[in-house]
């Protein structure tokens, strides 16, 4: 991002000399305008109804009781001038009186607007011109023009009052909502004081249940029906959890069904959500009327978008809606039960926390989301038996957990975990050995292997533990690993910007969690740094700072770069906005989560064709890297510049390549090398799995073409798996994975 | 009750420092340098005639922005080719202000920029280059923060890699 931001300094910094306007060509410009002003309003008219000249318009441009005793109007082409005398204008409870009322001084619209709000609503309007008289009953500036009734009314072409009526009618019985929405009485609710209110999901209550597409069909004719009139610009929304219009994997909008638009937007994982919504801008999304259809497992959603990627614009296939509809899922909906469960182990909390977001995703449940605001997981019943609780007394009990009563609301770690780690243990071990090398228990796993992950941005310690920020998120301590105080570790489900913290998780899978706090403590600190270097001029900073800024941030940012080679594809999800109130989408930076796939068979086919053949490539491209048909050099390259969703590019950068140690497995002395195809700066360090700092190998020096070698020593380093990385002064860099014993 | 008088020094005030920004803010989405003239001048009567509208000062800025924007939109709904890459020339700068090298730099920027789709451009344009606040921007482009965040991420990531090459 550093040659971004200097591009983008350099804009900020621009500052465009010949502005067309400098302040007196503005203030003779407002002058004009100001003189043209009082005068337009007349040229409209009498452009509009050719040389009108002796009937009062004066009555037309107020905006309430206007009632003109006596007035003249003297006009002609060039320069129409009203003159009027006693002039009373009412808006509401005010009353301005003028007796000598001309136009070239005053402005009988400014004098109106000033003393009410731009939509102008009266009652008892009286129009008198001439000697026509109109009566309005309740005006709205918004709806009625009374250019329009004043004029027709001295022509007689219209008739004024039906088309009153009318309005009225459609109109009586909405509430307005902002300045543009209009919505029907009885789509709201009201609060204690009898205000009415927006209801949130209002329809979920009424719908919540998995209809058939027959129902489906039924429902959207009998609610068209019942609402007509109800709704302006009825349309249909279906909700889904990979939104179209901003992933760039998986794009498709309205989808034309019958008459209404269908919709695919972000909600609950595997669910189609039918919506009824009425002017669904963005920025007042209303939500009521809701229908869910909850697929159980990816494939069959896949293959739903699918079939709507290529019906855009075209009726759906009512057909394969009807299939997938009538997938047996209410049994969830029934067998839902939450817990609140505290883990105050760091493994096991660490496994269920994946574990959790695993079943949750994986199962599919539109409804084991986490629970928001509160300590702990919102678990189904599955995990629960799983994880070793028995379904007791329509309530969820911990067997062997004595502490645990109906009245205890929470687990306590202490006694809970030494009574239960056993069973707690293997319930979610079990998991993760079956989910060992992308092979799921079917059961649990049905179609796709995925992981939550999220990227969280920079927070320092006390941020991070700050309740309010952590609000909707899991939350599970780790005492252990900290030695003073409870350590938070949490799983947010949106992205946030800096890096992908369950990237982290994953990765961290077989080292603890302190790992993860340095992390985010090391992207603060280069973070900080950075923005302080950026505050300096380039001659102020010190040599120090920008080494250690470089350090800092090839290890921070190449802390994910360790895990790039994992043959996950990354699904950017975003955050439903119904997750966080306004406020909070505001001062956060709540944004998307990232689902990472494993790429099997059933995904690929439920892929989008042009996606599928980007990935089916890739992968039969880094397949024969690593089986040594091609170089890795060559691979990306191979790509034909298409984007690398497996990070086959990581492989070999550019001037960089053939990264290699030998012996790997190595017991603590190996060779490195690589080759440069051009003259550059390098440097050499050696990374820990997940991605941090601990050694340079070698340092910046200049290297012309050719191949080089290094021996490097470890033999003083824990056992485990390191990265190796090389750097250069134009930005490429490879790792290689080196493994100690 | 302000008086007209007063509201207009009032705007004056406002509106003179933001003249330089709200110009080139339309020359980044304008070709042509008339049509920019053009629209900032009915952005600046149409903001001087709802300026009685305006209920916080300080929002004067976005506002203004809210108020070209749409007009900027307006005028590419009539002539879709409006739009386009505003290639500044040095002589177009405050001089001693950028230096030759800095000018070819913000032709790149702004080349890449208009490679980005619209949205994206103006999310990036407006957070990362006016510095106007997410709520802000969200409010100019008639959306949620949320949006615009996600926005300026991918432009961002976009840009990265357009001039990165």
């Amino acid at each position: 991002m550093q040659d971004l931001d200097k591009y983008l300094n350099t804009a900020r910094k621009a500052e465009l000399d010949n502005v067309p306007f400098d302040k007196d060509g503005i203030g003779s410009m407002l002058q004009k305008h100001r003189e043209a002003g009082s005068q337009n309003f007349f040229k409209k008219i009498l452009s509009k109804y050719g040389k009108l000249k002796m009937y009062s318009i004066m009555s037309i441009i107020t905006a309430s009781i206007l009632f003109i005793s006596s007035m003249m109007l003297d006009s002609n082409d060039s320069n129409p001038t009203v003159k009027a005398k006693n002039i009373q204008i009412t808006i509401g409870n005010d009353t301005t009186n003028i007796e000598n009322y001309n136009s070239d001084e005053h402005d009988l619209v400014d004098i109106a607007l000033n003393k009410s709000t731009p939509t102008v609503k009266a009652k008892n309007i009286k129009i008198i011109s001439g000697s026509d008289t109109t009566n309005i009953d309740n005006y709205n500036s918004d709806e009625h023009d009374l250019v329009d009734i004043a004029l027709n009314n001295s022509t007689n072409s219209i008739n004024v009052e039906n088309t009153q009526n009318n309005e009225e009618d459609e109109y009586e019985d909405f509430i307005s909502i902002g300045s543009s929405l209009k919505i029907h009485k009885d789509m709201l609710d009201k609060d204690e004081q009898g205000n009415y209110i927006i209801p949130m999901n209002r329809g979920v209550k009424e719908f919540d249940k998995l209809l058939t597409t027959d129902e489906v069909l039924t429902f959207a004719d009998k609610f068209q029906k019942d609402n007509r009139g109800k709704f302006k610009d009825t349309t249909f929304l279906i909700y889904s959890p990979l939104n179209s219009s901003q992933s760039k994997y998986l794009r498709w909008q309205h989808l034309v069904f019958d008459n209404a638009t269908w919709n695919l937007n972000t909600s609950v994982p595997n669910s189609v959500k039918l919506r009824y919504a009425s002017d669904a801008n963005a920025k007042g999304r209303l939500e009521y009327a809701n229908v869910n259809i909850a697929l159980d497992n990816e494939s069959d959603f896949f293959r739903l978008m699918n079939e709507m990627e290529n019906n855009i614009s075209k009726t759906l296939d009512v057909s394969l809606l009807k299939e997938l509809c009538n997938v047996p899922l209410s049994d969830y909906y029934s067998k839902l039960e939450e817990i609140t469960l505290r883990i105050d182990n760091a493994d096991i909390a660490k496994q269920a926390l994946l574990y959790a977001n695993m079943n949750r995703m994986l199962i599919g449940n539109p409804f084991a989301e986490f629970k928001l605001k509160d300590k702990g997981l919102l678990l189904p019943q599955e995990s629960l038996e799983k994880l070793g609780f028995k379904f007791y007394d329509n309530k969820f009990t911990y067997p062997l957990d004595e502490t645990f009563t109906e009245k205890s609301p929470k687990f306590f770690a202490d006694e809970a975990y030494n009574k239960n780690k056993e069973v707690l243990k293997n319930g979610v071990e079990e998991w993760f050995i079956n989910s060992k090398d992308g092979k799921l228990d079917p059961e649990w796993g049905k179609h796709i292997r995925m992981m939550l992950s999220s990227t969280t941005e920079r927070s320092t310690d006390s941020d991070f533990l700050k309740e309010d920020h952590i609000q909707g998120y899991v939350q599970l301590s780790y005492p252990e690993l900290v030695t003073s105080r409870e350590v938070n570790v949490i799983t947010p489900i949106s992205k946030r910007n800096g890096h992908d913290f369950g990237l982290y998780l994953s990765s961290l899978k077989n080292s603890n969690v302190s790992d993860l706090k340095e992390l985010y403590n090391l992207n603060a600190k280069y973070r900080d740094l950075q923005s302080i270097m950026s505050e300096k001029k380039s001659d102020e900073v010190s040599e120090q700072d920008r080494n250690e800024l470089k350090k800092l941030e090839l290890t921070a940012n190449n802390a994910l770069h360790t895990l790039k080679y994992s043959k996950l594809i990354p699904i950017e999800i975003p955050i439903p906005y119904g997750i966080h109130s306004k406020e909070e989408l505001a001062k956060d930076d709540f944004s998307s989560v990232t689902l990472w796939y494993y790429p099997d068979e059933k995904f690929l086919d439920a892929l989008p064709v042009e996606i599928r053949d980007k990935v089916v490539k890739e992968m039969n491209l880094l397949e024969s890297v690593v089986a040594g048909e091609l170089p890795a050099s060559d691979a990306c390259q191979a790509l034909d510049g298409e984007e690398s969703l497996l990070g086959l590019c990581n492989l070999a950068d550019m001037a960089i390549q053939n990264l290699n140690a030998a012996p790997n497995p190595t017991d603590g002395n190996c060779e490195i090398s690589y080759s440069l195809t051009e003259e550059r700066y390098t440097k050499m360090m050696l990374l820990d799995n997940s991605g941090r700092y601990v050694k340079d190998i070698a340092d910046w020096q200049n290297q012309t073409t050719g191949e080089y070698n290094f021996n490097l020593d470890i033999s003083s380093l824990p056992n485990g798996n390191y990265n190796i990385a090389v750097f250069t002064n134009k930005n490429e860099k490879i790792m290689f994975k080196l493994m100690k014993k | 009750m302000v008086t007209g008088l007063e509201q207009d020094r009032i705007f004056m005030e406002l509106l003179e420092p933001n003249l330089e920004k709200l110009w080139r803010f339309i020359l980044s989405f304008i070709k042509d340098k008339d049509d920019a003239k053009d629209i900032m001048s009915d952005a600046i009567l149409a903001a001087y005639e709802n300026f009685g509208k305006l209920e916080s000062h300080e929002a004067f800025l976005s506002w203004l922005f809210t108020t070209a924007r749409r007009l900027v939109y307006k005028a590419g709904k009539k002539k879709a080719d409006i739009f386009g890459a505003s290639h500044f020339d040095l002589d177009d700068f405050k001089s001693g202000n950028l230096s030759p090298q800095e000018v070819s730099e913000l032709n790149d920027l702004y080349s890449a920029l208009d490679k980005l789709p619209s949205e994206q451009k103006e999310a990036v344009v407006l957070t990362s280059i006016y510095g106007f606040s997410t709520a802000e921007a969200a409010d100019i482009q008639n959306t949620v923060p949320n949006t615009v965040k996600v926005r300026v991420y991918r432009a961002k990531r976009k840009l990265k890699e357009l001039l990165g090459s």
